[in-house]
């Protein structure tokens, strides 16, 4: 990736630069928002558990820039990164966390519970994992109807114990469905650390089990990730079969807000915050010739001005109403289709 | 034939690997079979020789049906099924069509049911789980008599008595159909009551006639079950239809619920009216100016009836349930005629009156009824009735006990007679002024000596004619 | 044309898939094999591998694979072998299935079926015996059905495949060979929600699903002629939504009423309709409302036992007649 400083500058096109300075924008919106969040929960003006990704946004903007529309990903809690990466209305994103009517639940169900099909986002449960043979489904489907489209499937290490993943992964790999298994192991699984979750450093190793390739990669370094996803996403689109991408990476806070983290060595989250994903793009931007500041304060007040929209948006928005409680239980049957894909 | 598979439920014979005859041993196959699952050998369940084929090649059996009879050492009829299809496995077909599969002719159909060898065995595990569910049941249901919902609220809408109902629920309960075989027997033959005073409220108004016409009616009312039934009515020209009103079914309800209900005991008693008469005669006109109003025989008779009534208190009662209530007051009904029928106002607290108010609120009573403004109270509360039909065609008869009411006094005819009197210890033969006095009783409550006691004491009450006019 | 209820399973998928190019079957020996009881046989001849879907023996991927692809709009009909193993999906049948379009605030529907071969009464021990469906009928955002005749095993899966929710169709493995019907050619469903009175009668109500319909039926009869009375037997089809009209107006017609379910007595559906009953129609009630089940244990495998663990006709006649005497 690396190039003579100076030459770069002048052979990039215009439309590289825009989509370099569009990935540094999702991180800055990801990192506003997330922060953000966390402070309204603690201003109980968000309530139930909140999940933060800090420090993971170089994942979820890495691995979702090269996707297409109709492309269907399935993330979890901490992938909060993926429903703005993907297009979802900041708005619309941060009613759901106040559980308004306006969310994309519509205030039924809380976080990121509620996807956003209309861009293609499939929301999780609560049982990590649970959404991984729900993406090699998607990933059935375009297979059958003979759509360009891929499957994603978000997950961390800690999910990747539990049953669902490997038949989800055994089947893809035996119809090789062009599915994306991505796992985001920040070592914790709440309080369980990797020495006690498995008995292999690298879940990517797991992928041969099931015939397949996995990629490890630095997670904090989004020009890493992009080269990997890039390249393995065209491959699993061209119907090479599966892939898995493991983006070893840290959480900055706990597992939830409640989370204190205090069976984590302090030490070592100095340590992989000295590998913060967005000052190491930051840097890879000055190379290029961008002025830093200037460019981080433009980002600043863009991505807070974006976060205080969704956030007047969602607090202006009406709760929804007891009488709603048994809505979207059920689909009619008048033969009307439903919205999204 | 063995059950080759959970759903399967036949195979067929496809070849014979051993003929009548052969011996074989344990193991050896015998044939070969198809089935919908799975093609497979049967294997000899013991050694012997083949006695018999009984099934042939190509035949289609149920599992479980023998295929040979293998004779071992000697011994006969050790069928050739093995264990675990000596019975079948399902339950015949369900509707709405369908025997499952062709019997043939040779195989014995199977029992319908598993059913254990023991017959009481399925008994005791019949009412599942029996033992312990008999346990949750409450151990005081034959305590009280207590009625399910639905027969409470039959006997509310309808206003039936339920202790007058035999049930024939466990412990004699009253069931459901056990009311409505008791309303369906006052249909065809009884009374039904709705009220306390036996006559639902009376509307001054006119009744409007009831919806159905009266030949649908009893068209539809036919009873069930066998029995004697009134020859249908077959319509002739000219013949005129009148409907029931509402009134009068409430009559006949009524009566066929007294006929049914209460034994009635006809006595009669013969009052000597003279005395009575004369004493009417004197006073009548000077009443007639003063009151406004003819005095009858009737509020003397009336007057009489409470005072024994004073005397035989057990004579002014309801029958309630399994109770006789003595009244307190004397509330007596005077049975009148009207344009609808029969009604039965009622003088209440008849004990406090004087023969003249007892004659002035009879009066009153009759100018309502005459005026159709009678009341739905001025007909409750009644405790005893008084008839007074008339003379015409009424030497004397037994009036219908008005309930809940044990009694119900009728007056005859007055009419002379030649009657035998005893004067200065002799008899002689006087024309006296006479009427018979006839009392209905309900046996139930009132025994012999009882009523004819109070009747006898009425009409001596009758005969002293001290009143004040 | 007569079918056995297995046929009949076999022709409503062959007719919908057949009708609509977005349904299809996947499940673990469905294709080659037929399935286990051949209900899917012939359709991978005629539909081919993409469309008729042997497995690994991943229950969860079955049923979360089918999810998936409902999601973007296809129809899979998902197999579990045995009902039994659909304790293995039973977290993405309740918590990813059932909750799909609620927690998407209404933005998807999810239009599966899962096909589950219950029952016992066939030697088939604790694990190929089982009733599971009161697992499912208090899940929102389900439904369940249990066809009892062959005409019903034919249009209420239909009726489920076109359905846009995901339901669970249990079809009962006793019945699949031994009844048999003469269905209409034409197309038809059964709809869900709609339960069927199968026999009138005015002395007591007997309220039944799936496999104790026929033996029900029986019991109606023998008690028919032998003690004059008239039995209504009510079928209830659909056990998610239940038919709460027609499960009142019988109770509200007999006063007495007698639930019978191949499941355990205790749990089992018949609770939930008993209670039903009382609620709504107590004042018509003329004798306390009974049910009938399987015995609280596991189905077992010697004879003796599963004979006594499960209803029979004349466990169901006894059940009337008490009932019938109170």
């Amino acid at each position: 990736m690396p190039q003579a400083e100076g030459a770069r500058v002048a052979t990039e096109t215009a439309a590289r630069v825009e989509y370099e300075l569009q990935l540094y924008y999702w991180m800055k919106l990801i990192r506003a928002f997330e922060e953000r969040v966390s402070r309204l929960h603690r201003q109980n003006k968000i309530m139930g558990g909140v999940y933060s990704g800090a420090g993971q946004e170089a994942i979820c903007t890495g691995i979702c820039a090269p996707l297409r529309d109709g492309d269907f990903v399935a993330p979890l809690h901490r992938d909060l990164g993926v429903f703005l990466v993907r297009g979802c209305d900041p708005g619309r994103l941060m009613a759901q966390l106040m559980g308004k009517a306006t969310g994309l639940s519509r205030g039924k169900d809380s976080f990121l519970h509620g996807g956003d099909m209309e861009h293609g986002i499939f929301g999780s449960t609560s049982m990590l994992g649970s959404s991984l043979p729900v993406a090699v489904g998607a990933a059935l489907k375009f297979r059958m109807k003979r759509d360009k489209n891929i499957a994603v499937a978000f997950f961390g290490e800690g999910a990747s114990s539990r049953g669902d993943v490997h038949e989800a992964m055994n089947f893809a790999g035996v119809h090789k469905l062009p599915v994306l298994f991505v796992c985001e192991n920040n070592r914790y699984a709440y309080s369980t650390p990797l020495e006690k979750q498995m008995a292999i450093e690298d879940v990517a190793d797991r992928a041969t089990a099931y015939g397949f390739k996995g990629h490890v990669v630095s997670g904090n370094d989004l020009l890493a990730v992009l080269e990997v996803s890039e390249r393995v996403i065209e491959r699993v689109r061209a119907g090479d079969g599966p892939a898995m991408i493991e983006c070893k990476t840290y959480r900055y806070r706990g597992h939830s807000e409640h989370d204190a983290a205090l069976y984590r060595d302090q030490e070592e989250l100095l340590e992989w915050q000295t590998r913060d994903p967005i000052p190491q793009y930051e840097l890879f931007l000055e190379r290029k010739g961008h002025d830093l500041k200037q460019i981080r304060e433009q980002m600043d007040e863009k991505t807070h001005r974006v976060v205080q929209e969704a956030v007047d948006f969602a607090e202006q928005s009406a709760p929804p109403k007891p009488e709603e409680v048994l809505e979207d239980l059920y689909a009619p049957n008048d033969g009307a289709r439903p919205k999204g894909k | 034939m063995p059950q080759m598979g959970e759903s399967v439920v036949e195979g067929t014979i496809v070849k014979w690997l051993v003929k009548e005859g052969d011996v074989v041993t344990e193991d050896q196959s015998l044939c070969e079979i198809s089935t919908d699952k799975v093609d497979t050998e049967i294997p000899s369940p013991g050694a012997g020789r083949i006695a018999k084929l009984v099934a042939q090649e190509g035949q289609t059996l149920p599992v479980g049906a023998p295929l040979a009879i293998i004779e071992a050492d000697g011994a006969t009829a050790a069928v050739a099924k093995p264990a675990i299809a000596s019975a079948p496995q399902s339950s015949p077909p369900s509707k709405p069509t369908g025997a499952p599969a062709p019997s043939p002719a040779a195989a014995p159909r199977p029992p319908r049911e598993i059913r254990p060898a023991a017959p009481s065995a399925p008994r005791a595990e019949a009412r599942v789980p029996a033992p312990a569910q008999a346990a949750l049941d409450s151990a005081d249901d034959e305590e009280h008599r207590r009625y399910s919902p639905v027969v409470l609220k039959m006997a509310a809408e309808r206003g039936i008595d339920l202790s007058k109902i035999s049930g024939t629920g466990s412990g004699g309960r009253v069931s459901k159909r056990d009311v409505s075989r008791y309303l369906e027997s006052l249909r065809a033959g009884g009374a039904q009551p709705s009220d306390a005073n036996g006559l639902a409220a009376a509307s001054s108004a006119p009744v409007s006639p009831p919806i159905k016409p009266a030949l649908a009616q009893a068209a539809a009312a036919a009873p069930s079950g066998g029995g004697f039934h009134p020859p249908v009515y077959q319509p002739r020209e000219g013949d005129i239809v009148e409907p029931f009103t509402r009134r009068r079914k409430l009559i006949a309800e009524h009566m066929v619920f007294s006929k049914t209900h209460s034994p009635h005991v006809p006595t009669v008693a013969e009052v000597d009216m003279t005395r009575i008469s004369r004493l009417r005669d004197i006073h009548k006109a000077a009443f007639a100016a003063r009151e406004g109003f003819a005095l009858t025989m009737l509020p003397l008779v009336a007057a009489a009836a409470v005072r024994a009534l004073k005397e035989f208190p057990r004579m002014n009662a309801s029958v309630v349930g399994d109770a006789v209530v003595l009244r307190r007051e004397i509330n007596l009904g005077i049975a009148m005629d009207s344009d609808e029928g029969l009604l039965v106002p009622v003088l209440k607290r008849a004990e406090g009156m004087s023969v003249v108010g007892i004659a002035r609120e009879i009066a009153a009573l009759q100018r309502k009824v005459a005026d159709k403004k009678i009341a739905a109270d001025d007909l409750a509360g009644g405790s005893f009735t008084l008839s007074n039909p008339g003379r015409e065609g009424n030497l004397y008869g037994f009036a219908i006990i008005n309930q809940p009411q044990v009694g119900i006094l009728r007056m005859g005819e007055v009419k002379k007679r030649p009657v035998v009197i005893e004067i200065d210890g002799a008899d002689a033969i006087a024309i006296r002024i006479m009427m018979y006095l006839a009392l209905s009783y309900d046996h139930r409550v009132i025994d012999g000596v009882l009523g004819n006691r109070f009747l006898y004491r009425t009409a001596r009450i009758i005969e002293e004619a001290d009143f004040e006019l | 044309m007569e079918l056995t209820y297995i046929k009949a399973i076999n022709s409503a998928l062959m007719e919908e898939m057949r009708r609509d190019e977005n349904v299809f079957v996947m499940g673990e020996d469905v294709g080659e094999l037929g399935g286990a009881f051949k209900a899917t046989e012939g359709l991978l001849e005629a539909f081919g591998e993409e469309r008729v879907i042997d497995t690994p023996i991943s229950e969860a991927l079955i049923v979360g694979a089918g999810i998936g692809a409902a999601v973007l709009g296809m129809r899979p009909v998902l197999e579990m072998q045995f009902a039994d193993f659909i304790s293995c999906a039973f977290d993405q049948i309740v918590n990813m299935a059932a909750t799909t379009r609620y927690r998407h605030g209404g933005q998807v529907q999810c239009p599966l079926v899962v096909r589950a071969p219950s029952g016992a009464g066939i030697h088939g021990a604790l694990f190929h015996s089982q009733n599971p469906e009161a697992w499912f009928t208090r899940v929102p955002g389900l439904k369940v059905v249990a066809p009892a005749t062959v005409y019903d095993a034919k249009g209420l899966l239909k009726a489920a495949i076109r359905d846009n929710n995901p339901v669970i169709y249990f079809e009962h493995k006793r019945l699949y060979r031994s009844i048999k019907e003469d269905l209409p050619d034409a197309d038809f469903t059964v709809p869900l929600g709609v339960a069927e009175v199968r026999k009138p009668g005015g002395d007591l109500s007997l309220i039944t699903y799936g496999g104790t319909l026929g033996q029900s039926l029986d019991a109606a009869k023998i008690v028919e002629k032998e003690d004059g009375l008239a039995v209504e037997v009510l079928d209830l089809r659909t056990l998610l939504p239940l038919d709460r009209e027609a499960i009142l107006a019988t109770a509200r017609k007999t006063g007495k009423v007698l639930i019978v379910h191949e499941d355990r007595l205790t749990g089992g559906i018949g609770g939930e309709v008993a209670a039903l009953i009382s609620e709504h129609a107590f004042e018509s009630l003329d004798g306390p409302v009974r049910r009938l089940g399987a015995m609280d244990t596991h189905v077992a495998f010697s004879p003796p036992l599963e004979e006594a663990i499960l209803p029979n006709t004349n466990k169901i006649v006894d059940a009337i007649r008490s009932l019938a005497a109170y």
